[in-house]
């Protein structure tokens, strides 16, 4: 197993407690997950990811498309990454940022479990509420996976409306 | 490392069937600083065969990072097939007016006049961009079977629009034109789920007056003008396809319940939205005639996607000859000759017999109900109380259209009333509730009021 780890800071070490409980039920359970990164010249990278567990109260491991070669290359260079998940059935959205601090390239079996409950619930709620059978949608797995452990900086709340995109646990303005 | 190479050919028309909006785009950007913004998109349209808009609405940090870094990655899904597809854009404009600007006014309109928040969630702009690599991506899992694809059909059939046409052409009176017109769109092009609404008096609401393939026929549900995809198609004489209802509904309703919270709007209403309650594709396509509306025609779906540009216009052909044909129809009713006064043996009256029904009517908006049951407001309401009181008073069964016209106590307009529609929707409506009270037609112009039980009439007072 390859595991890198990088040397940023640690929010968490610095006290500031950015995930309570309702947001570890909130993000641990079967939301849509998607990953924005980004390029050491500056160029954004869109993608999907498989589950997210929460590690510490700023820190998460996130599955994600271990088939991309883009991503697996700006999580090893630039390290920044900002994770928006979305309740499928409510849209209630959140959005974490911060930066990777190790990559797995072999997910644990305990990730591999986290991932089929996740893409589980998420399939079951896009059948129930959006009516995609999920013969398609299950079309979206990708092969195989690398996890991501990131230390989270910024939290928002991402849920369509006046409130998106306002920073959440201080006066900071909207992401 | 690189990413895969972009696919030779493949153009934005190509994937077409993404930018309905059915299933959300996904969309990062970057500030100067190197952080990353990920969130998804409601809409994204195809402007031409080089550039995408996007709708700014919420995503001020998305906005923010184009000022510092003009590129962004989007991730856009084929809602038939779940291909999924990578579009690298670079920010070129933002336009606040035009067609671009325009066409996504319309998508963000529809879906806020779900939840009637046409006044409070609007478009701000709409961000054009370039494309400056398009690739489709790879997947874990071959592409499914054809039976499990969503989708709407993929050309037009001229054979069969003609011969509905035909079939249209050939019904003598309005009622067979609309019961032709719905069975027709089930018989020839499969859409199961159909109604046409007509827009009244004063043009402020729209009455079913034909449907097919619900339980309950819905005959004389009404839909005020502007609200939901309904009443937005006859309010902008603009066709109105939603191919993704449950998702559209959701975000609509997140949005009411965010600016419910934060103290914007107070709490609103539900839109009633005649029709499947669980419809994941509507159309509603405006009837439209000699420049004026006449009314709409819906399909439903429970599928998602169900409807595409091929539906729209096979809709928009068959809701032009409704129209068309309704209104020849009125024309027709107006110019006509005085009917012959009614034949003394037919005024006799009829011998009802039984328990009596108590029927009361309601002054203030022409509603009657029947043995405590609602059956009918409005100018058809008003229409059988006139017809029950003569049936009472002088047990007349027989009556023309032009009489019934010219009786003040209805307030039809002078011009162009729609006293034959709303007698198909009182008959239809009667039906539906098998009443003891009907109405045949008795010939050209005429009709006949069949009376099967003894009747008491309530008049009730306006209480103001």
């Amino acid at each position: 197993m390859l595991r890198i780890a990088y040397g940023f800071p640690r929010a968490c070490e610095a006290g500031w407690r950015v995930i309570d409980e309702a947001l570890r039920a909130f993000l641990e359970r079967g939301c849509a997950l998607i990953v924005g990164t980004v390029a050491p010249d500056g160029t954004p990278h869109a993608q999907r990811a498989w589950g997210c567990a929460v590690r510490g109260p700023a820190r998460v491991r996130v599955l994600l498309d271990g088939a991309d070669p883009v991503l697996r290359e700006q999580l090893a260079t630039s390290g920044r990454i900002a994770v928006t998940s979305a309740d499928v059935r409510t849209l209630r959205s959140v959005q974490l940022k911060g930066r990777v601090v190790a990559v797995d390239d072999e997910p644990t079996p305990d990730d591999l479990a986290r991932c089929a409950g996740h893409n589980d619930e998420l399939f079951s709620d896009i059948e129930q509420t959006d009516h995609y059978p999920r013969q398609l949608t299950e079309r979206m797995v990708p092969p195989c996976y690398v996890v991501a452990e990131v230390d989270v900086e910024e939290l928002y709340d991402q849920t369509p409306g006046p409130s998106a995109g306002a920073r959440v646990g201080d006066e900071g303005g909207p992401a | 490392m690189t990413g895969p190479e972009p696919d030779a050919g493949l153009a934005l028309r190509d994937i077409a069937p993404c930018f309905e909006g059915a299933i959300p785009a996904v969309i990062a950007t970057a500030s100067a600083d190197g952080t990353p913004n990920v969130t998804y998109l409601s809409k994204v349209r195809m402007v031409d065969d080089e550039r995408v808009a996007l709708s700014n609405q919420f995503f001020s940090k998305t906005a923010k990072n184009l000022v510092e870094n003009p590129v962004a990655d989007l991730l856009l899904i084929d809602p038939r097939t779940y291909d999924q597809y990578r579009l690298g854009l670079r920010y070129e404009r933002t336009d606040r007016r035009g067609p671009v600007f325009e066409r996504l006014r319309h998508d963000v309109d529809v879906a806020a006049a779900l939840e009637g928040m046409q006044d409070v969630y609007r478009l701000r702009a709409a961000d054009v961009y370039r494309v400056v690599s398009l690739e489709r991506l790879p997947f874990g899992r071959p592409p499914v079977d054809r039976a499990v694809l969503t989708g709407y059909r993929d050309g037009l059939d001229p054979g069969r629009i003609a011969e509905l046409s035909v079939r249209l052409s050939r019904s003598p009176d309005l009622g067979t034109v609309v019961e032709t017109a719905v069975e027709g769109l089930a018989e020839l092009f499969g859409y199961e789920h159909s109604s046409l609404l007509l827009v009244d008096e004063d043009g402020t609401r729209l009455y079913t007056i034909a449907s097919h393939g619900y339980d309950d026929e819905g005959v004389g549900s009404e839909v005020e003008v502007g609200d939901g995809i309904i009443g937005l198609a006859a309010a902008r004489c603009t066709p109105v396809i939603l191919g993704n209802v449950p998702q559209a509904a959701k975000y609509s309703r997140t949005l009411r319940r965010e600016y419910e919270a934060s103290g914007d709007i107070g709490p609103g209403r539900v839109i009633p939205v005649p029709g499947l309650p669980d419809a994941a594709s509507r159309g509603a396509v405006p009837a439209m005639a000699m420049g004026q509306l006449v009314g709409v025609l819906t399909v439903e779906s429970r599928r998602p996607v169900a409807f595409g540009p091929a539906d729209e216009a096979i809709l928009t052909v068959v809701a032009s000859i409704l129209a068309n044909a309704i209104d020849a129809q009125r024309a027709h009713e107006h110019e006509a000759r005085p009917a012959a006064p009614v034949p003394a043996a037919a005024a006799a009256p009829d011998p009802a017999s039984g328990a009596a029904s108590v029927v009361r009517f309601f002054g203030v908006d022409g509603s009657v109900f029947l043995d405590d049951e609602y059956v009918i407001r409005g100018v058809a309401g008003r229409v059988l109380w006139a017809l029950l009181g003569h049936h009472a008073r002088e047990g007349r069964t027989d009556f023309t259209n032009r009489e019934m016209r010219l009786d003040p106590s209805l307030d039809l307009p002078a011009f162009k009333d729609n006293f034959e529609s709303r007698l198909i929707l009182l008959k239809r409506r009667l039906d539906e509730r098998e009443a003891p009270v009907r109405i045949e037609k008795a010939g050209r112009g005429r009709f006949r009021l069949l009376v099967q039980r003894p009747l008491r009439l309530q008049a009730v007072e306006d209480p103001a």
